[in-house]
């Protein structure tokens, strides 16, 4: 504890010297009752970066992706090509043409997604001609992928229009396509049909298992099996983890959701989906990590998540423009942007990806590309939640502390502080931060600790109080026997 | 004094054994009238207390906003309330219980709820949440006890079967919204009423003074 009270008093002596957060007209957070409340701003805008190759601006940018080496490949959609861009998001080339192994020429149509490998190639999603195209950056195509032949679950004549992928380490290609309602596609390295991942199985209750077991065969061919998910994004992360996004869920399903504060994920835009396709994306926080909790008209439209470090990741919500940080166990962070008519505001945001801590977001009707820094504060919130992440408490109790100091709104922030109490044995402080959070359960916690402390040092009080009584009586009822047997009341025996 | 002690001690006795409890009430003249509003304002201060003392776990975060004169009105209203009607509806359904009856019985049915309710407020203090099912069960147990008093109640205080009884309760329940309708209507009419001739007055005073 020693070394928590210094920490203390560094901080004290720290935060006298910072200078005061001014908020940000456009950050804010949610509290556990489902208010927005200002905030701090964790990010700033930097810089706005529109985008030029050849004389011509971008249009409609779909897609950002930012390769290990800080390369970043945008699908400028409208004019069908593929813009690269260094480390410092000037544009230093573009595919615009490709060249096929024979030597014939070949172009790109509305490409929507983009995505590259450790070995330089580029894998575009080729979505006007219905195709997938990996080729190098000078436009060489190495393989074309058509729609497999083997597909399973859609029409024969169904188009193949596939808008986002990405790869993972062992090479298969993971597809989202338009109007494809079984999930997420896998195709192997070859472009073969592997199978559908992150559609729920339908879950059956009592009525339907009756019907079905009085259903013929072709009655159960033609029931729904799984729950139609039509994917929008997807990003996979360091780990092999696939976290999708799902841009068509029911209005009237989500409000419901918001307002019984369901975490179950039964209704969630954002999935993180392991090998064998389940959504094991942690919904530990107050409310589920779906956007906005409080909108006007339409509820939010998540259209792209980036992954950061320390199990930090990044929705973008489309309809209100708003981008939200979640940590890994689901808690929201902080939450900016907006669209609108100002300077740096968005219009139609379209994707977005982490460069370290660094929010890169393209809009794809002012076709810039926003370049999003964190500030003091969002550093502060960053580094708290990579202490706690590490499991390193005396620095996550120090750092949560001055978030805690600096946004008073911040209820997570008194949960870290909390909890870095409950860790080094301090119980009381630990229940009222977590009181002062609403945060019912970690107080539970705190409060049966402290609890079984307090025993350790009553129950033998009460133990030896409890047989002093009781020999006490016991001798009573013996010395008022033997007055009794005295004065002749009572005779010799019982 | 001592005969006021006993009084009280009566509503122990009665929780336990019911049928003979509400008979002797009615008919042997056991039990007072004082008795029945001392067991009334206890129920009143306990509930108050436990807005205010319930541990933080079980109290759903409202420890901040309690309005102890609100509760006490709502208490006394729904009590009252309860006992009108009940009286109301014994001259429809051949009843033979007087007001009187009906207000000791009803108090002295109070007992267990007070019990419970002033036990939950240290033990709330002192459980964790996943002793919930401890503390439900206690309150739940409480209040089922009270209904079950309330309910022979009815039956022993104006000589009822148990099909008549039921309905009765039923009776009351829709009488009781009844009554909190017309009050409302009433407190509303009133609030015009006074509206008008306070607007008639000021205007009165600004336009010609």
């Amino acid at each position: 504890m020693h070394r928590l009270q210094k920490l203390t008093a560094l901080l004290c002596v720290a935060a006298v010297l910072l200078p005061s957060l001014p908020a940000s007209a456009d950050s804010y957070i949610y509290v556990r009752k489902g208010q927005a409340v200002p905030a701090p701003a964790a990010y700033s805008l930097s810089q706005e970066v529109t985008l030029t190759a050849d004389g011509a601006a971008a249009q409609t940018p779909q897609d950002v992706y930012r390769a290990g080496d800080g390369t970043l490949y945008i699908a400028d959609t409208g004019n069908h090509r593929i813009l690269i861009c260094g480390a410092d998001y000037r544009v230093q080339g573009a595919i615009t043409r490709l060249t096929r192994p024979d030597g014939s020429a070949d172009a790109l149509n509305a490409p929507e997604g983009v995505y590259a490998d450790e070995a330089g190639t580029i894998y575009i999603a080729d979505t006007g001609n219905h195709r997938i195209v990996c080729c190098g950056t000078d436009g060489s195509v190495q393989r074309i992928i058509e729609k497999p032949a083997n597909l399973t679950g859609v029409s024969e004549d169904s188009a193949f229009n596939p808008t986002k992928l990405s790869v993972d380490s062992s090479g298969r290609l993971y597809v989202v396509a338009r109007n494809y309602n079984l999930g997420i596609l896998q195709l192997d390295a070859a472009g073969g049909f592997v199978g559908y991942i992150g559609a729920p199985r339908v879950q059956y209750n009592l009525v339907q298992m009756l019907w079905r077991k009085l259903s013929t065969e072709e009655q159960l061919a033609k029931m729904e099996q799984y729950v139609p998910t039509e994917y929008n994004n997807l990003a996979i992360d360091s780990e092999g983890f696939v976290y999708g996004t799902i841009g068509t869920l029911d209005a009237e399903k989500l409000k419901a959701a918001i307002q019984s504060g369901d975490t179950s994920g039964s209704v969630s835009p954002i999935k993180k989906l392991n090998t064998t396709g389940s959504d094991v994306l942690k919904r530990n926080g107050f409310a589920a990590p779906l956007g906005d909790l409080e909108y006007e008209d339409n509820p939010s439209k998540i259209v792209d998540v980036a992954y950061g470090e320390s199990g930090v990741y990044a929705l973008l919500d489309a309809e209100h423009g708003h981008i939200f940080l979640y940590d890994d166990n689901g808690n929201l962070l902080c939450a900016f942007g907006g669209n609108g008519t100002g300077a740096g505001a968005f219009h139609q945001v379209s994707s977005l990806v982490f460069a370290d801590r660094t929010l890169l977001i393209t809009d794809a009707l002012t076709a810039k590309l926003y370049v999003y820094e964190p500030t003091e504060y969002g550093t502060l919130v960053l580094d708290a939640v990579a202490a706690q992440y590490t499991g390193d408490f005396d620095d996550a109790y120090a750092l949560w502390s001055e978030v805690a100091r600096c946004n008073r709104n911040f209820e997570f922030a008194f949960v870290g502080v909390g909890q870095a109490y409950s860790n080094d044995g301090q119980y009381e402080q630990a229940m009222e931060c977590f009181a002062y959070a609403d945060d019912t359960t970690n107080y539970s916690k705190a409060k049966a600790l402290a609890r079984k402390e307090t025993m350790k040092t009553v129950f033998p009080v009460i133990f030896v109080a409890l047989l002093v009584i009781a020999a006490g009586a016991f001798l009573f009822g013996l010395i008022n026997r033997m007055r009794r047997y005295v004065r002749g009341e009572i005779g010799p025996g019982r | 004094m001592k005969p006021l002690l006993r009084e009280i001690r009566y509503s122990f006795y009665l929780a336990v054994h019911p049928f003979k409890g509400f008979w002797d009430i009615k008919h042997e003249g056991a039990g007072s009238v004082r008795a029945a509003s001392i067991l009334l304002a206890l129920y009143t201060l306990v509930s108050v207390l436990s807005a205010y003392f319930t541990g933080y776990l079980f109290s759903a975060g409202t420890a901040g906003e309690v309005q102890p004169v609100r509760q006490m009105f709502t208490i006394l209203a729904l009590f009252f309330g309860y006992c009108i009607s009940n009286w109301a509806f014994t001259c429809l359904f051949d009843g033979e219980g007087t007001f009187a009856d009906i207000y000791r019985a009803t108090g002295y049915a109070l007992l267990p709820l007070i019990l419970t309710t002033a036990l939950l407020i240290p033990l709330s203090n002192f459980f964790v949440l996943e002793e919930q099912a401890f503390y439900t069960t206690i309150s739940t147990l409480g209040t089922v006890w009270t209904a079950f008093l309330l309910l022979i109640s009815v039956l022993v205080t104006h000589n009822y079967s148990l099909g008549k009884g039921l309905g009765m309760i039923l009776c009351i329940g829709f009488g009781m919204c009844v009554i909190a309708y017309i009050a409302l209507l009433f407190f509303n009419l009133l609030q015009q009423m006074i509206g008008f001739v306070v607007i008639a007055a000021t205007e009165f005073t600004t336009r010609y003074l």
